[in-house]
């Protein structure tokens, strides 16, 4: 019994260190490459994410957004539908969360609600043509949600250089959230916000709803297989419309968090690829909400380190992709489409 | 008249790396295969032959080694998609992150001091005032559709592609098919990398294709799986993208952001419009 617990747990975790260590090993070498020593890249990455109290801050913020697109991410790809479109449903929850709250101000509580609130309208709708266009005329998820994604970039781009630029100066960024529509500091003079723990309480209800409810279920049902689902009697068209629904609800909720607890107003360039870093963590995770939690951590951090990178070797914090592309693809082996 | 001549070169000109590597992607589709690395593969084609062409000064090699890079990754591909049945679009996604962290992590050791790596377009030859590999893209695109359609071995490989259980009855190794596949696709992808690079902005920025892999993505759906007409549609995919950029001269109230938009919503309008009626290979992203 407790070998064989012993044994899942070795089969879930090698994968990863597997990936983890050839990832930062491949990372060693292209800074090498750079000319600076693997050892000292590594240890920039290592004290970029748990340096001092500033690094684990760091850490810990950055996890949030992955959290969220990686919840919304793995209630998808449980349904069997591969929205790789959390980044574009970030961002549009950003919007949508600072277009209301630079327009409206609001009494703090009401603010984070419906900046929150918000968020997920806007990330839903930006998950709706995937799941509509699937419906109407067959097409391949994949191919909208990632489209789209680059749509919201450049949407971005242009909101905040044009209608929602800052009033004062002329930077291309919008104005800053009044106070009231910020989460809470926790440890100053970190950015550690308590939006974190509204994320956790997230992921809880998530792992609840995925593992113990009837529409969980019929996700994973129809997730499994398609077919069989339908013969079982589940609905398909109310599978792709919940999953996309709430899955870009998610993704957009975060973007929210994201602009409510720590950078306070968009720019260019504003997400680096958190949407991205949810595909990650959500498969390390095996798509299980709970266990999503510590998976998000591992990409905050490896976030959180290739910033590290940037400020102490002046490294492109992009070289991080090697590290979670390592990550991903052993896991891809467990992964064996339904046929 | 003037405007319209330049809008056609451009077009031509502008259409090329995605017409390549859409048509690599048109391949690997017909025999099963979804590659969403598209990205990912024509981003290392590209890194690649802008660094031979730097470390070399030989645009026949900085080409040769821009296929050979996607042909590397289109290897990688083979070895989990084909070879180890994992699944299609999460090993895609992979490629592209795994292709963006390199290419972005190496630039800088290629760069050295330098702000920005400029290195000499492809020359370019009459009628069309174009390099050789947009006419190799214009010239692929029949010559794909005849081979799929005319000869023996195209019947065989959309076979592979429709029902690769009767194939392997029949006595054809599909999965070698698949795998040969992979590598042919992603060399014309790791091409398409190289003619954006050589052929169209003569340097390499990090993430420089810019979502164009994927615009290939749409255009294999546009086009209905024929090379022929996914061709095409990557020529209309050049007129936007023309269009666009002139747009920007002719009415610079537009903003810039909202002109970059235009060809994804351009493809997205489109598939709306197309995907309607089009039928993927029945086998398509099905492990075999």
């Amino acid at each position: 019994m407790i070998l064989r617990r012993l044994r899942n747990w070795a089969v879930t975790l090698l994968p990863i260190l597997v990936g983890l260590l050839l990832g930062l090993f491949l990372v060693a070498i292209a800074g090498s490459a750079s000319g600076f020593s693997p050892s000292s890249v590594l240890q920039s990455l290592w004290e970029g994410a748990f340096g001092d109290q500033f690094a684990i801050a760091e850490t810990l913020v950055r996890s949030i957004p992955v959290l969220m697109t990686g919840l919304g991410v793995a209630v998808c790809f449980r349904a069997g539908l591969w929205n790789i479109g959390a980044e574009g449903q970030l961002i549009i929850g950003g919007l949508s969360a600072t277009a209301l709250l630079l327009q409206i101000p609001m009494p703090t509580g009401l603010a984070l609600l419906s900046g929150s609130l918000a968020g997920a309208v806007g990330g839903s709708l930006w998950a709706l043509p995937a799941a509509l266009l699937k419906l109407r005329s067959g097409i391949n998820e994949v191919i909208v949600t990632l489209l789209l994604n680059f749509v919201a970039a450049g949407l971005l781009g242009f909101l905040v250089t044009g209608p929602l630029m800052e009033q004062e100066g002329s930077l291309p960024q919008t104005d800053p959230l009044p106070e009231t529509a910020r989460w809470t500091l926790l440890l100053l003079p970190t950015r550690l916000h308590l939006g974190l723990f509204f994320a956790l309480l997230l992921a809880l209800v998530l792992h609840f709803v995925m593992e113990k409810t009837v529409i969980g279920l019929d996700w994973k049902a129809y997730g499994a297989s398609p077919e069989s689902a339908k013969t079982l009697g589940i609905r398909e068209d109310r599978v792709i419309w919940s999953a996309f629904l709430v899955g870009g609800a998610l993704a957009g909720i975060g973007g929210a968090m994201e602009v409510m607890g720590a950078t306070y107003r968009l720019y260019e360039k504003w997400s680096p690829g958190y949407g991205y870093s949810g595909i990650v963590a959500a498969l390390v995770a095996r798509l299980n909400a709970a266990a999503l939690i510590p998976s998000s951590l591992l990409l905050g951090a490896l976030t959180a380190g290739g910033l590290g990178i940037q400020r102490t070797l002046g490294l492109p914090p992009t070289l991080t992709w090697v590290i979670q592309a390592c990550l991903l693809l052993p896991i891809t082996l467990r992964l064996r489409p339904k046929g | 008249m003037q405007l319209l001549s330049d809008l056609l070169q451009s077009s031509i000109r502008l259409a090329s790396p995605v017409m390549l590597v859409a048509l690599g992607e048109t391949l690997l589709e017909r025999v099963g295969l979804l590659n969403i690395g598209t990205e990912g593969t024509m981003l290392v084609g590209a890194f690649v032959s802008v660094w031979a062409m730097v470390t070399t000064k030989n645009s026949l090699l900085a080409v040769l080694s821009g296929i050979g890079a996607g042909c590397v990754w289109g290897f990688l591909f083979g070895i989990f998609a084909v070879l180890l049945r994992a699944e299609q679009v999460i090993v895609g996604a992979g490629l592209n992150f795994l292709a963006l962290g390199i290419t972005g992590g190496l630039l800088r050791s290629l760069q050295g001091r330098e702000l920005a790596l400029v290195v000499p377009l492809l020359p370019t030859y009459p009628p069309l005032d174009s390099n050789f590999l947009t006419y190799c893209a214009f010239l692929l695109a029949p010559l794909a559709t005849w081979f799929l359609y005319r000869l023996r071995w195209g019947i065989v490989l959309r076979a592979c592609g429709e029902s690769p259980e009767t194939m392997v009855s029949l006595g054809y190794k599909v999965r070698s098919i698949r795998f040969g596949v992979t590598l042919v696709a992603g060399s014309l992808m790791g091409l398409g990398g190289v003619a954006l690079a050589l052929g169209e902005s003569g340097t390499f920025i990090e993430g420089m294709t810019a979502g164009q892999g994927f615009i290939a993505l749409a255009m294999v759906v546009l086009g209905r799986w024929n090379p022929f007409f996914v061709a095409l549609g990557c020529w209309g995919f050049g007129w936007l993208r023309a269009i666009a950029a002139n747009l920007q001269v002719v009415l610079p109230p537009v903003p810039y952001h909202l002109i970059l938009i235009i060809p994804y919503l351009g493809a997205l309008a489109v598939l709306i419009v197309a995907g309607r009626r089009s039928r993927s290979p029945s086998a398509l992203a099905q492990p075999f």
